[in-house]
């Protein structure tokens, strides 16, 4: 995702454009296109208080519910039907779902299976038309979601706020898609299905035609079967032309997300792909076999004692959506492997050298300072990864605020993609340095162990970015969990990094002659002495009940993660900001402590 | 810097690892210098009225500093005997 589309910058922007179009349309134009810019403006704020509102709960029961129920294709199949059903639109559906991958809940193929689900959900839309002859008017619906939105978001507790934020999203989707309607009502005629009575191949494509344009004009693909059962039930089209509408809707259904992904990162692009591919899919092998479909509709119909022709469309939705998912859904992570295939990660340009040039490596002591700076630069890139990775921000991990008070009151999830991330700043540059080393001339001795001190400075500063990586799943789904067992462990590692990564800001803000970068090895100590009071509780809480045998197993390589970066932080801040000078450096490396030595310090005196 | 570079170039040149060394050694002793007068500032502040959480990390601040001046006089003593043989080799004291 654009660094603009998550601040919401790209959201404002497109918003204030749709806006002003909707301002000069409706001084210019018409007032039927100032309607659809003012929807679009408004779907689009929508969106942005969703996000808020789901990037709030992240932690939370939404995160337990998620990871609960997208565990595995059927479950996320069944969580797309169930929403897809209470909200009443899968395009709604896959716009949070893009949102849910986009904050990295959950993975592409957990994805994919919800959007699989939401095609089925879609089709109690038709049933609820058919049978009822109703639609939920989702404009009424909207107020009051707003008004009740709007005063949880005042709310003081961070729960509430989330759901209020959440709640006018929703209003604010269903107002702008409601003012779409209403702006596209001058096309209705355009799209007056009993004007059409061909037959034949040539008619369904052109039948099916119809249905995408209706429902991509409409924004929704009830929209358009509200239109076609009221055909139907007038007799003013034909069934085998009605079937092709359907399956024309869905297709078209796929517009939504396919506008909604267009902001979103890589992931929500491929989710579109994959809602795009399914219907088309479906849609496609359908309509090459109409004839023989509108036969089997007939007989199970028989078969149940439907009769009436708008019931019978219901049926032949849910079953070809249906098909369609019992078809694809068991292949859901293939096809979640082919869309990563088919659209990969942007290799990004990668932060390039800036000190390290071909003159500066000619020389040792300026191919040493190049160096040095070139890891400073790597590493103030890394803690920027690693704090936004441990949900904090740097301005609040460097402040005055007490570090403990600052983890347990700054919980709420920054969305950061780690992976792009660490491809676009760290991968690159570290790269270039490791070369850059192994080039160097390494004679005499000394300016070898200056180099060997680089090296592992460099691969201290990838190992602590990775090891976050691998720390943020679970840190981002227990340090809100209910259960203080698991909670505060995944504080306290959370407060170990960032003592360290505050202990390394304090160190290079003093004169360097004052600086004590041996005395960061205290920190590993400390974490030492953290993680075995821990690992000795972690078998008893299990024993007792207190945490799960699974959050025990996170926990015990979690600790393992966050040990690892604390060591490297200390590896970094001697060999970034300690002594400049290769003797003074040199002594100061003679002085470090081995795991051996923080392994007795931390046991203490026996 | 120019001086020091002929000199550690001429020390280089004439064989002179013992004079590296003994740079070494000397910043090893500058180093050493420096954690006894922060062991002093530690101890000092030790002696004032803190929470456990500070006595905790005063305490593994003066583990670690102590841990890293043994390790200073480990490296010095054991330069030191090195420093015996050579002596009795070429007959050069360091």
């Amino acid at each position: 995702m654009p660094a603009c589309w998550k601040s919401g910058h790209c959201l404002a922007t497109a918003a204030a454009i749709l806006a002003g179009a909707a301002l000069v349309s409706a001084a210019a134009f018409d007032a039927a296109f100032a309607r659809i810019a003012a929807g679009a403006a408004i779907f689009l704020f929508g969106m942005r208080f969703m996000e808020d509102g789901f990037a709030a709960l992240t932690g939370g029961t939404l995160e337990h519910l998620l990871k609960r129920f997208t565990t595995g294709t059927l479950r996320s199949l069944l969580f797309g039907i169930v929403t897809t059903t209470l909200t009443q639109s899968s395009g709604l559906v896959s716009v949070v779902t893009i949102s849910f991958l986009s904050a990295g809940l959950i993975d592409l193929a957990a994805g994919v299976g919800i959007v699989f689900g939401a095609n089925i959900g879609t089709t109690t839309g038709a049933w609820l038309i058919a049978a009822f002859g109703l639609k939920v008017d989702i404009a009424a619906w909207a107020m009051p979601m707003l008004a009740l939105g709007v005063i949880l978001v005042m709310h003081p507790a961070r729960g509430a706020r989330g759901l209020g934020n959440i709640l006018a999203g929703f209003g604010f989707l269903f107002l702008g898609i409601s003012f779409m309607k209403d702006g596209f009502e001058a096309f209705h005629q355009a799209v007056d299905l009993s004007a059409v009575t061909a037959h034949g191949l040539s008619a369904d494509l052109l039948f099916a035609l119809l249905g995408v344009v209706a429902t991509v004009v409409m924004q929704s693909s009830h929209a358009t079967l509200l239109l076609l059962l009221a055909a139907l039930a007038s007799g003013q089209i034909g069934f085998e032309g009605a079937l092709a509408v359907a399956v024309g809707a869905n297709i078209g259904s796929t517009a939504t997300a396919v506008i909604g992904s267009l902001g979103a990162n890589i992931d929500g692009k491929r989710l579109a792909f994959a809602h795009l591919l399914f219907n088309t899919v479906t849609g496609g092998a359908v309509l090459a076999m109409l004839g023989p479909a509108e036969r089997v509709v007939e007989a199970l119909s028989a078969f149940i004692g439907i009769v009436d022709p708008t019931l019978k469309l219901a049926l032949f939705h849910t079953l070809f959506n249906g098909l369609g998912v019992a078809l694809l859904a068991p292949a859901s992570s293939r096809i979640a492997a082919l869309l990563i295939r088919l659209l990969p990660t942007p290799q990004a340009p990668g932060l390039t050298p800036r000190f390290l040039t071909p003159a500066a490596e000619a020389f040792p002591e300026a191919l040493n300072q190049a160096l040095r700076l070139e890891l400073i630069r790597l590493y103030d890139n890394a803690v920027e990864i690693m704090a936004h990775g441990l949900h904090l921000h740097r301005r609040i991990l460097f402040g005055a605020e007490p570090l403990e008070s600052v983890v347990e009151r700054n919980r709420d999830v920054v969305a950061i993609d780690l992976d792009s991330q660490y491809v676009e700043r760290v991968e690159s540059l570290s790269a270039a340095i490791v070369g850059a080393i192994s080039r160097a001339d390494a004679k005499p001795a000394e300016q070898a162990e200056i180099l060997r001190t680089f090296q592992d400075a460099c691969l201290d500063i990838v190992t602590a970015v990775k090891e976050t990586k691998h720390l943020r799943p679970n840190l981002t789904l227990y340090v809100h969990h209910a259960n203080a067992d698991i909670r505060i462990p995944y504080n306290a590692m959370r407060l170990a990094v960032g003592n360290g990564l505050r202990a390394i800001d304090q160190l290079r803000k003093e004169p360097a002659e004052h600086r004590d970068t041996l005395e960061l090895e205290a920190l590993r100590v400390r974490f030492e002495q953290d993680d075995r009071e821990m690992s000795g509780k972690i078998e008893a809480m299990i024993r007792d009940g207190r945490i799960t045998p699974r959050m025990g197993m996170s926990l015990m390589n979690d600790l393992r993660y966050t040990r690892s970066i604390v060591r490297a932080l200390a590896g970094i801040g001697r060999a970034l900001f300690g002594e400049a000078d290769a003797t003074h450096g040199a002594a100061e490396r003679v002085l470090g402590l081995s795991d051996d030595d923080i392994s007795r310090l931390a046991r203490g005196p026996s | 810097m120019k001086t020091q570079k002929i000199i550690d170039l001429l020390d280089e040149f004439l064989g002179g690892e013992r004079i590296k060394r003994t740079r070494r050694e000397q910043a090893v002793l500058d180093l050493l210098d420096k954690l006894e007068r922060k062991e002093r500032k530690l101890l000092e502040k030790l002696a004032e009225p803190h929470d456990a959480d500070e006595i905790r990390q005063l305490n593994l601040k003066l583990q670690v500093n102590r841990a890293h001046q043994e390790k200073a006089r480990q490296a010095l003593e054991s330069w030191a005997k090195t420093g015996e043989a050579e002596k009795s080799d070429d007959g050069v004291a360091i």
